[in-house]
């Protein structure tokens, strides 16, 4: 019997539980070329924010051992420029498409909210209060419970979309976090965003990056992203889509084993751009070849 | 754009530090037109982690070849791969330098391993114009690919910091002297090289009113558009802060000169 590994996030559901990470996959047409779009669980967009935003000085990205920073800074188009120019490009992209949003007040992330709630080719909403690389809004929101709650409580009144909070690892109490998003109102949760870090060019005694901090994904932050994935499991109901690291489809199961009911692909993307197609086959033959009919029968023993 | 592995059929040190790969990719190669690069994976292990992108040196029908210096863990790892060994590339990407047919003496400026994307400009140019190309490096082992553009017929200049080869000075000293005695008006010039003379040699192009087209090097994660790591500052009148970043990968690597925001 072909195994299902189908997933439901709320009312969203996915076809596989691999999803392409927001800030590593573009608008989905930028892999189109390379990848079988149709053999991913999802997409989740660049983020987009109210206002059109330049973005962090470059240098932006700078590689670490067995991972990367970036500052990117949240750079995008701003909200209608995005209906105008990508929204009519994403109904023909073959797998759910969610779109990542982000403001500087928890009224802008409601504003977005509300305008993409009824557009055609958004199937559900992430909400990012974890970008690190931004001085207003983003990671700022995601530290603080009370600020957590209100956003996602204010973007739950604008929208019947499923969603997904984005949390950010860098708090004291992940879980205590985490609850407060599920009591806001959301269907779901992602984590982990990146790790703020920071490296040195000691030639000139200045940081790598112009922004001075990043934050640090890829292979390195995997054992880190598990930790809170599994803390976040065991404090709340909700689905969880556990990222941080992931290269391989072995790797996704330790997010599967901990609890997580679907994982999501970041800097893999740039390393292999079929990166997240392969996983979605490698869980997909781990299960054949054990015999498992359910994803959710992969928990930890 | 594909994604495919290429096995590398050629390997030649061709001055200390700096190699040329011949690589089996003729999916690649017919889609490939000078300016565009290459993203290389080097190695399956997680250091270094992401690819590292390429100029194309030259467009085969069996492929394309790679000139690189050895400027890191990456290129080091790479330096140390043999014939025969396989490679997983990414190409073409990139916007590459236009080309307009009737044009005059095309003018080429290289700084040091930027002759790598020259050379495949220098093939495709000189089957319709007369094509000169002015090479700058510290010193004389590091002007690469002096005999191969001279066996096409170009006519080459060298400048060296350190004057062991051509003039003492730099590349776009011989730009200077050439277009100062020059007496054809706007002769396009294309250029390679580090972002000072890169900068030099915009200044210079305006003075002449010579169009001008630069390819540029930069940190790469995506290659492909999507991340937004490898941007740069593009002149945008529009904008309130007078610039918009724009980039490398997929709005570059080759830009018009004037576009560029040098501050």
């Amino acid at each position: 019997m072909e195994p299902d590994i189908s997933v439901s996030i709320g009312k969203l559901r996915l076809k596989n539980p691999v999803l392409c990470a927001s800030g590593c996959f573009g608008y989905g047409q930028e892999y189109a070329e390379l990848v079988d779009l149709s053999m991913l669980g999802g997409i989740i967009l660049k983020g987009i924010t109210l206002k059109e935003r330049q973005g962090n000085p470059m240098p932006r990205i700078i590689e670490t051992p067995a991972g990367m920073l970036n500052s990117v800074g949240l750079q995008n188009m701003g909200l209608s420029r995005f209906l105008r120019e990508k929204l009519p490009l994403l109904s023909n992209i073959p797998t759910a498409v969610i779109a990542n949003i982000c403001g500087e007040t928890p009224e802008e992330y409601a504003a977005i909210a509300k305008e993409l709630s009824d557009k055609a080719g958004i199937s559900a909403l992430e909400i990012n209060i974890s970008c690190p690389n931004v001085s207003h809004g983003g990671m700022s929101f995601g530290q603080d419970m009370m600020l957590t709650f209100e956003v996602v409580n204010l973007v739950r009144k604008q929208t019947s979309l499923p969603l997904i909070v984005k949390l950010s690892p860098n708090v004291t109490d992940i879980a205590s976090i985490a609850k407060a998003a599920v009591d806001g109102g959301a269907d779901a949760l992602s984590l982990i965003n990146t790790l703020l870090g920071m490296a040195m060019d000691i030639k000139t005694k200045k940081p790598y990056l112009a922004n001075i901090t990043g934050g640090l994904s890829g292979p390195a932050v995997k054992p880190v992203a598990l930790r809170m994935v599994w803390e976040v499991c065991k404090a709340v109901s909700v689905p969880v889509i556990g990222q941080g690291g992931i290269m391989s489809w072995e790797d996704s199961l330790e997010f599967l084993l901990v609890g997580a009911t679907a994982v999501c692909i970041g800097t893999a993307n740039f390393v292999n751009p079929k990166a997240g197609m392969e996983i979605a086959q490698g869980i997909k033959d781990y299960m054949k070849q054990h015999k498992i009919i359910d994803l959710r029968k992969i928990r930890m023993m | 754009m594909i994604q495919l592995t290429a096995k590398i059929l050629e390997k030649e040190e061709v001055a200390p530090d700096h190699y040329r790969l011949a690589l089996d990719a003729p999916l690649i190669s017919k889609d490939a037109s000078p300016g565009q690069f290459v993203h290389v994976k080097i190695t399956s292990q997680y250091m270094p982690l992401l690819r590292r992108p390429f100029s194309i040196h030259r467009i085969t029908p069996s492929g394309i070849e790679i000139l690189f210096r050895v400027v890191g863990t990456g290129t080091r790892l790479l330096s140390e791969k043999r014939q025969g060994d396989e490679l997983d590339i990414i190409g073409p990407l990139g916007h590459g330098f236009k080309v307009k047919e009737n044009t005059f003496t095309a003018i080429l400026v290289a700084g040091g391993v930027g002759v790598a994307p020259l050379f495949a400009l220098a093939e495709r140019l000189r089957q319709f114009t007369e094509v000169r190309i002015l090479i700058g490096s510290k010193t004389k082992t590091g002007i690469l690919c002096l005999e191969k553009f001279e066996a096409l017929g170009i006519n080459v200049q060298v400048a060296t910091d350190d004057g062991s080869l051509g003039i003492k000075g730099v590349a776009t000293d011989l730009l200077e002297d050439f277009l100062a005695t020059s007496a054809s008006p706007r002769l396009p010039i294309y250029g390679c090289g580090p972002m000072p003379m890169l900068r030099i040699l915009t200044e210079i192009a305006q003075l002449y009113s010579s169009p001008c087209q630069i390819s540029l090097e930069t940190n790469m994660a995506c290659g492909v558009g999507a991340c937004l790591g490898c941007v740069t500052k593009i002149v945008a009148p529009n904008s309130s802060s007078n610039f918009e970043y724009k980039r490398v990968c997929v709005d570059g690597p080759v830009f018009d000169a004037r576009e560029i925001l040098w501050r």
